[in-house]
């Protein structure tokens, strides 16, 4: 029979694992979708407006994303999620940082 | 039970359980083809892909005959094009893939304590469509129309205009139906590792190979569509003249490339990850303690499977895409290294646990890692834009890509093959022809395409049929085509070695590495049931840490569902995250329907190739016969069995933690990739060419509301009809369904789609939202009949259960479309 007491512990910590890979997916469309909308034959919006919302959604996106990073103990699960985060986190200022150090589309 | 001989054999059956034995007999003799068992179809996978494997290999050594001097006539540049494509055709898609997952067919239910995979006649019906698929490809060199465009089948090369004849038709309906192998193969294996694990297998627990396996069978399901839907685009455009990819009409040839490497770069991590998974399973027997960082390698997978998504421009850094842009797929590309190192220092740090038995799958492992660092490295030099610009088609990336592929893949699978061989035969393949052919390979390798890194940086543009003397190329390639031939000298070993080991091999012993995985409980060949009884699980490595396991005789051993008196096929559901017991899933026994129905969608295949649009239709009625008459059983919902010592289950259980919910939601991340697909090719072309926006017509607003209108009462009604399952709400829904379909007719009646690329999209789009409500009204009509024959009754609600999801992204999908219908006229998307 179930042992609901397994699938509670370990639940919330796949939600941990996945949700840092999540949030840089996400991340990572809404800053493509910023540059195409700002660096394509249409422009939609201009390049800074395209930057400052990339910077606010990076800040939302490693909010999101490195929440709970210090909590948890050593099982190996924990482990997966620190990890996960810890790259997650340094994917997300990757896929920022050009956007950010460049002065427009190029 | 079975007498032993000199000869392997499968088995124990016992006598004592006649009516279990003959549940899971294989039917003898050519009936063996309406098999349906994961051991069966896992193997003829395996064997196909590797025919494919050694006709593709066969290519390769024709192209490098013919560079191996300059202006060389052994081929002529028509031919040589053509045989370049084919290699990296059937490599890629008829190779790779399928073997790997055929890997996977075959032991993730020996891994994980299940009986078979969860969807034995997916299974099958994949392996069908994926071997006709293959066979069509193929054909084309019997009509002289093999493809010629290269692996990628760029546009405009591609077009109707510029590749007039068949050849591009081949290429793109042989390759969407062997697709559909994958798709499929990704849906079950999902679902047979959330839904079928041996008691106590939590996620936790569960052998590294099924965390490489998941991932990569997600990555499947959301890799695959952008092709499938780049492909149907591109022969649409050839056979009807839609103009998606002509820019004069407002298309974009680049549109092409982004759905191509959408799903190509993801692929070469849907190809390394289950190699990688094999390394991580193979390792830890050869070092005798356990992988090193299970917690830092699941990390690893999980962010290598999403990362790997956000790369495929860096195929693109030549088109003229906007600086900052491919900065953006810079810093992606070289992110991804991240995760890859994290696995391989999980590697390093196995093997530094002790001292590892150096036999030949342990020289493949160490092959794969040397060769695959280095090919990792020069993936880092790729990813930076100006060495990408210089290196750009040239030898180089040559070098790179089969520094990747063949070290990230094809030598973990020859070490799997020396590793799992015994357990499909029941002999042990030979060591000195292992190293023999490791060593071969390994130079061969080194010789062929270390150089081609000079080469390309001397300026060797790839895809040449040849190239003039004395300009610093002759002798490279020279050494690169005698490298190759050393190559397929070891490889020619190796297959030798699999074809003679059947009769001249010792036997193998029971767990013949000293393994700690369950697949090696029984003493090979292992029933084809491959367990009498499901034992309890305690760790990753139960042939380690649960002495009990190999004290006994394995037919021996203590666990569930010992015997079948009811003589039906079955195995234990569990639940999703902690593996423990939650029902128990009846399964197939051997039947024709799967190789029917795949045949018939190759009937259709074929009939639109020669241009015969009837026969194509009636194909694929057939097949929807097939599907229904597949899927026409007497649910056993509500029954329950004694399972022994884990107590009474109920069988095939209506709920969101049941197998065939998981499925239905893997089925949907499919369809929403394959939407998601449709969506960028509509946003795309009207981002970049605003001046295509409505000039062919503007849909029906009305009409637009209603298809809507309708689509939220059907999904309401999925809801209400998981409640109860009356007829009347079935009928509701079908006909709701037909309504909605009618009314995205209407609304689009007025734009013509061969005016512009994004009036045409705005239509498949509207198709495809029209296909997901037809299966929806389908499969309530289904449920009517099932229901007026007997075959479910009260309370049996599984199709009621997974159709509402199936309803309500149907319906977000019609929202999604009726918003790019109508929103430009509103002045939302002008």
């Amino acid at each position: 029979m179930i042992e609901k007491t397994d699938a509670e512990e370990l639940e919330p910590l796949l939600w941990g694992i996945a949700r840092p890979a999540l949030t840089w997916a996400l991340h990572f469309i809404f800053v493509y979708a910023a540059l195409s909308a700002t660096c394509a034959e249409r422009a939609v919006v201009s390049y800074t407006t395209a930057a400052i919302a990339i910077g606010v959604a990076t800040v939302v996106a490693l909010v999101v994303a490195g929440w709970r990073l210090f909590r948890g103990n050593r099982t190996e699960f924990h482990i997966a999620a620190r990890w996960t985060t810890v790259i997650s986190l340094v994917a997300i200022v990757f896929s920022a940082s050009p956007v950010l150090l460049a002065p427009a589309c190029g | 039970m079975t007498e032993t001989s000199n000869k392997p054999v499968q088995g124990p059956v016992l006598d004592s359980l006649p009516t279990y034995e003959k549940a899971w007999a294989t039917p003898p003799g050519w009936r063996k083809l309406s098999s349906v068992s994961h051991r069966v179809v896992g193997q003829r996978f395996i064997v196909t892909g590797l025919i494919f494997f050694l006709i593709a290999g066969m290519l390769a050594i024709l192209v490098r005959t013919q560079l191996i001097v300059p202006e060389n006539t052994f081929l002529d540049a028509e031919t040589y094009n053509q045989v370049f494509t084919m290699h990296g055709t059937l490599m890629m898609f008829l190779f790779a893939i399928p073997i790997l997952e055929g890997f996977g067919v075959y032991l993730l239910p020996l891994m994980l304590g299940a009986r078979d995979l969860i969807f034995p006649r997916l299974g099958a019906f994949g392996y069908w469509c994926y071997l006709f698929g293959g066979l069509i490809v193929l054909a084309s060199f019997l009509f002289d129309a093999a493809p010629d465009g290269g692996w990628f089948m760029y546009t405009p090369l591609s077009t109707k205009e510029y590749t007039p004849g068949l050849s591009a038709d081949f290429w793109l309906i042989g390759i969407t139906f062997a697709e559909i192998a994958s798709v499929t193969a990704a849906v079950e294996i999902i679902a047979a590792i959330l839904c079928t694990r041996a008691p106590g297998m939590s996620l936790a627990k569960m052998p590294i190979f099924g965390w490489y396996m998941l991932v990569t069978a997600f990555m499947i399901a959301v890799g695959f569509p952008p092709l499938i839907i780049g492909s149907i685009l591109l022969e649409i455009e050839r056979v009807l003249g839609l103009p998606f990819f002509d820019p004069a009409m407002g298309g974009d040839p680049l549109l092409w490339q982004h759905l191509f490497w959408l799903f190509g770069h993801p692929e070469v991590y849907i190809i390394f990850l289950p190699a990688a998974g094999m390394v991580a399973t193979m390792l830890p027997t050869f070092v005798g303690k356990p992988l090193f960082g299970y917690g830092f390698a699941v990390a690893a997978v999980v962010t290598m499977g999403f990362i790997s998504f956000g790369l495929w421009a860096h195929h693109m850094f030549s088109t003229g895409l906007p600086t900052v842009t491919l900065s953006l797929f810079s810093a992606a590309s070289t992110v991804v290294t991240i995760p890859t190192g994290v696995q391989i220092f999980c590697f390093i740090l196995t093997m530094a646990q002790a001292r590892p038995r150096l036999t030949v799958p342990m020289l493949f492992i160490l092959g794969f890692l040397f060769i695959f660092v280095l090919g990792g490295l020069t993936g880092v030099m790729l990813a930076s834009v100006p060495f990408n610009w210089q290196a750009h088609d040239s030898y180089f990336v040559v070098a790179h890509l089969h520094y990747v592929l063949i070290g990230g893949m094809v030598f973990p699978l020859i070490g799997a093959f020396y590793y799992w061989t015994p357990h499909f035969t029941g002999r042990m393949m030979s060591e000195r022809l292992g190293k023999w052919a490791f060593w071969l390979m390994f130079i061969g390798f080194h010789v062929t395409f270390f150089l081609m890194h000079i080469t390309g940086l001397r300026g060797m543009p790839r895809r040449i049929a040849t190239y003039p003397e004395g300009i610093g190329w002759d002798r490279l390639n020279m050494l690169s085509s005698i490298g190759s031939y050393i190559l397929a000298a070891g490889v020619l070993i190796f297959v030798w070695d699999f074809i003679a080991h059947r009769w001249r091999g010792p036997l193998a012993p029971r767990d013949p590495w000293k393994a700690g995985t369950l697949e090696w409980l029984y003493a090979p060949i292992a029933p084809g049931h491959n367990f009498h009884a499901i034992p309890r699980v305690h760790s990753r490595e139960p042939l380690w840490d649960q002495p009990e396991l190999l004290e006994n005789e394995a037919h021996e051993i203590e666990g569930m569902l010992r015997d079948a008196p009811h003589g039906r096929r079955e195995t234990v559901g569990c639940h999703p995250v902690s593996g423990e017991p939650l029902q128990i899933v009846r399964l197939p026994h051997p039947t024709w329907v799967p190789m029917i129905t795949a045949f018939f969608v190759a009937v259709s295949a074929v009939a639109l190739l020669a241009s015969f649009y009837y026969v194509a239709a009636a194909a694929l009625g057939a097949t929807l016969i097939g599907f229904a008459v597949w899927a026409w059983e007497k649910s056993e919902t509500g029954q329950t069995v004694d399972t022994g010592p884990e107590g009474i289950l109920p069988v095939d259980i209506a709920s969101r933690l049941g197998h065939t919910y998981i499925a239905v939601i893997g089925t949907l991340l499919i369809m929403v990739a394959l939407f998601a697909s449709i969506l960028f090719g509509v946003l795309y072309l009207w981002n970049v060419q605003p001046d295509f926006t409505r000039r062919a017509g503007d849909p029906d607003l009305l009409w637009i509301v209603l298809a809507v209108v309708a689509g939220a009462a059907l999904t309401a009604m999925a809801y209400l009809a998981r409640r109860n399952g009356y007829v009347l709400y079935d009928i509701v829904i079908a006909v709701l369904a037909g309504g909605a379909c009618w009314a995205l007719y209407q609304a689009l009646r007025p734009v013509t789609p061969d005016q512009t690329a994004l009036a045409a999209t705005l239509w498949v789009m509207a198709g495809f939202v029209a296909v997901q409500l037809f299966v929806l009204g389908y499969w309530s009509v289904f449920n009517v009949l099932r229901k007026v024959f007997g075959l479910a009754g009260k309370g049996q609600r599984i199709p009621e259960v997974n159709r509402a999801p199936y309803a309500l992204v149907t319906f977000l999908m019609l929202v999604a479309a009726a918003v790019m219908l109508g929103a430009p006229q509103l002045g939302v998307f002008a």
